[in-house]
């Protein structure tokens, strides 16, 4: 036992003081609800592991894509090893607005979120450099979506339309606002084969 | 008509009706055995937080039930605390996070947020060594994982 560890147990100052470590976990992540930039959460987590539990899966659930360095640096330690990760950030991520990104954002960056199998929502609005190649690398790791917005990207057509019927059938809602290659024929396919879909 | 409540170290409160059901535990309580004499104990809350809570819950008798919070975002504002709240929440740390404990086993959603929320505050614009040292906390960290928690979430630093 570290001698800091020893003298903080045997202080009958900090025995009496009830300090935060000692509330449940479910309400220091409520506490943690109102931290509101990434950065205080970040702080946050590298106070102590249980604080570093707790704090995860609201850093990490739906990260705010500010520029494309963030973008660069998520996806870096996405690429890690699942043994070299810390925790299994990929199943963390369940929203992705890259419309703050959307211009730069190239089939590269994209395709390197296809480890995020636990995706429910998908926003990539105007992302215009996007092919249907790096499109389907996403569909197919995204079983869990249930909302999509691809509008403003004018290489999808009926092609991308049908692999989202194919590999999305949880989809509650689909955007696809200036699609214009888009044609009835897909859509009728997508209406078969997602049950739950409510909004195109 | 009054409800008597029970304190852990056995002081009794006798307080309103519609102060008592601020606490949905209380509420639901009553709603269950109907109104009754009978002093309900409380017996995971002191008499020292209970006189606070009680405080707080008569300050608070007349607002309206707390709206649910349409929005999906788990992220929510600490800077909207009311003046009342904020002197009310000056309290030393065992206090605060006991009145946290209690609003939490009461069910009493606005204190609870409130307690959150003040606690969100000291926490904000600080490093982790100063919270371990506002919180008494141990950082239990290797300084290897300390260093790899740090490198892996780097994207969260861009303000």
């Amino acid at each position: 036992m570290s001698p800091l560890t020893t003298t903080s147990i045997l202080s009958p100052r900090s025995l009496r003081k009830r300090s935060l470590p000692t509330l449940p976990s479910e309400l220091i992540l409520h506490i943690f609800k109102f931290l509101t930039t990434p950065h205080d959460l970040r702080v946050a987590i590298l106070v102590c592991k249980l604080w570093c539990t707790c704090g995860m899966d609201l850093l990490w659930s739906r990260p705010a894509l500010l520029s494309s360095s963030v973008v660069e640096q998520i996806t870096q330690t996405l690429s890690l090893e699942p043994s070299e990760m810390t925790f299994p950030y990929r199943d963390h991520v369940r929203r992705l607005n890259f419309s703050l990104v959307a211009r730069d954002l190239v089939d590269e960056e994209l395709v390197r979120f296809a480890c995020c199998t636990r995706l429910e929502r998908l926003i990539l609005q105007g992302c215009t450099q996007i092919t249907p190649d790096a499109l389907l690398r996403i569909l197919m790791a995204g079983q869990a979506l249930v909302s999509l917005d691809l509008s403003e990207i004018t290489t999808v057509g009926d092609s991308v339309i049908e692999q989202v019927a194919t590999y999305c059938t949880k989809l509650h809602t689909l955007y696809i606002a200036s699609c214009n290659a888009v044609t009835d024929s897909s859509i009728s396919k997508l209406a078969q084969s997602c049950p739950s879909l409510k909004r195109v | 008509m009054t409800i008597t409540l029970t304190s852990l170290d056995n002081v009794e409160f006798k307080v309103d009706k519609d102060v008592a059901e601020r606490s949905i535990l209380i509420k639901n309580m009553i709603d269950d055995i109907g109104e009754t004499d009978a002093p309900i104990p409380l017996p995971n809350v002191s008499s020292a937080v209970l006189t606070k809570v009680i405080e707080y819950c008569e300050h608070h008798r007349h607002d309206p039930p707390q709206v649910q919070d349409e929005s999906d975002d788990p992220r929510k504002r600490s800077n909207d605390i009311e003046e009342w709240d904020m002197k009310f929440m000056q309290v030393d740390q065992e206090m605060l996070f006991e009145i946290i404990l209690a609003a939490n086993y009461l069910d009493i959603k606005p204190l609870l947020d409130v307690g959150c929320k003040t606690v969100a505050n000291i926490i904000k614009g600080k490093t982790p060594e100063e919270i371990r040292k506002v919180f008494n906390i141990v950082n239990d960290f290797t300084p290897e994982e300390e260093a790899q928690i740090k490198k892996e979430n780097e994207w969260a630093e861009d303000r």
